[in-house]
């Protein structure tokens, strides 16, 4: 979902240093890639190569081992490890390279619950072969897990078939709004009843929706109910 | 140290504009769709082994779904 393209994202990597370092000039040299910093995309990439802002939120180490360090970094999206990975080599003076990288987090997505294929052949082989659900439905969640990491606003039975239909929010339709939106975040809109009607980016702050009475607060800019699941007008 | 992502550390409250109820003939609440509603519409995390590529592994789940539609929500590029 493009929701997850612009979440953050954690890693957790395996970097080679080719000389040996000590565990100071190790930590004193990760300290510099905290906070924003500047990354020129790596020479194979997918994006074009011009030096971009991104920002480290936080860096752990979590073993070294001689010359490997094996380290936790959670990052914006679009920040390449592996380029992190050759710049500290240049900042400690003996370059580095990325040995192997697992992501860890991906919007609301982590390693606390993922499944492997083989987890996902079993449990629908016991689902078809001896109707047993409980396995299947652990593993598949409904698409609305998929947007926990979006701030929400919950509209009411009567503005949802206008929404599937490609209209944008209008303040009067708007039942609950969860505080800190700002205008321009990209806000999931629901139903009073939980479920994902689409998402898109807010014209209004979370203040601005409950207060006014009129005029656009979201421009949905994906829509994934179907239509016709609420009445055209109640 | 904290290893918190910054959508992980806004707290939000919800505020409400107008209180309404929901028709129950109308929509479903999603811990109430069936399993084949979830194998319709649904999520799946999981953590792809190295080798083939997420193109490949979303193929893969759709064959073991039985399924016409699959994607997957970000490659991991290194």
């Amino acid at each position: 979902m493009q929701t997850l393209l612009l979440a953050g994202k954690e890693y957790i990597c395996l970097m080679h240093i080719h000389k040996p370092a000590s565990r100071k000039e190790i930590e004193d040299t990760f300290a510099k890639f905290l906070g924003k910093i500047n990354q020129l995309p790596p020479i194979r990439s997918a994006v074009k190569r011009q030096e971009r802002e991104r920002e480290v939120y936080y860096l752990q180490i979590l073993e070294i081992n001689h010359q490997d360090v094996l380290f936790r970094i959670g990052t914006q999206a679009g920040t390449y490890i592996r380029k992190i990975c050759s710049d500290f080599g240049e900042l400690i003076g003996t370059g580095a390279h990325m040995a192997q990288l697992v992501r860890t987090k991906a919007g609301p997505f982590n390693e606390k619950e993922w499944y492997t294929l083989h987890d996902l052949k079993d449990a629908y082989t016991l689902y078809i072969k001896e109707g047993k659900e409980e396995g299947i439905r652990k593993i598949i969640k409904p698409l609305e897990f998929g947007v926990q990491h979006l701030p929400k606003v919950w509209v009411l039975d009567t503005a949802v078939d206008a929404l599937c239909h490609g209209a944008s929010l209008k303040c009067p339709g708007i039942s609950k709004v969860e505080s800190n939106i700002n205008p321009k975040n990209i806000i999931a809109v629901m139903t009073l009843k939980n479920e994902l009607i689409g998402f898109g980016p807010a014209d209004l702050s979370s203040e601005d929706m409950i207060m006014e009475s009129k005029g656009t607060a979201i421009r949905l800019e994906t829509v994934i109910m179907e239509r016709g699941n609420y009445p055209k007008q109640l | 140290m904290e290893t918190l992502l910054p959508f992980e550390k806004i707290e939000r409250k919800v505020f409400t504009k107008k209180s309404a109820s929901t028709d129950p003939r109308y929509g479903k609440f999603p811990e109430n769709r069936s399993t084949e509603e979830l194998l319709e519409y649904g999520v799946v995390c999981l953590n792809k082994p190295s080798g083939p590529t997420s193109h490949l592994v979303a193929d893969f789940a759709k064959k073991i779904l039985g399924i016409q539609k699959c994607g997957h929500g970000g490659t991991l590029e290194l």
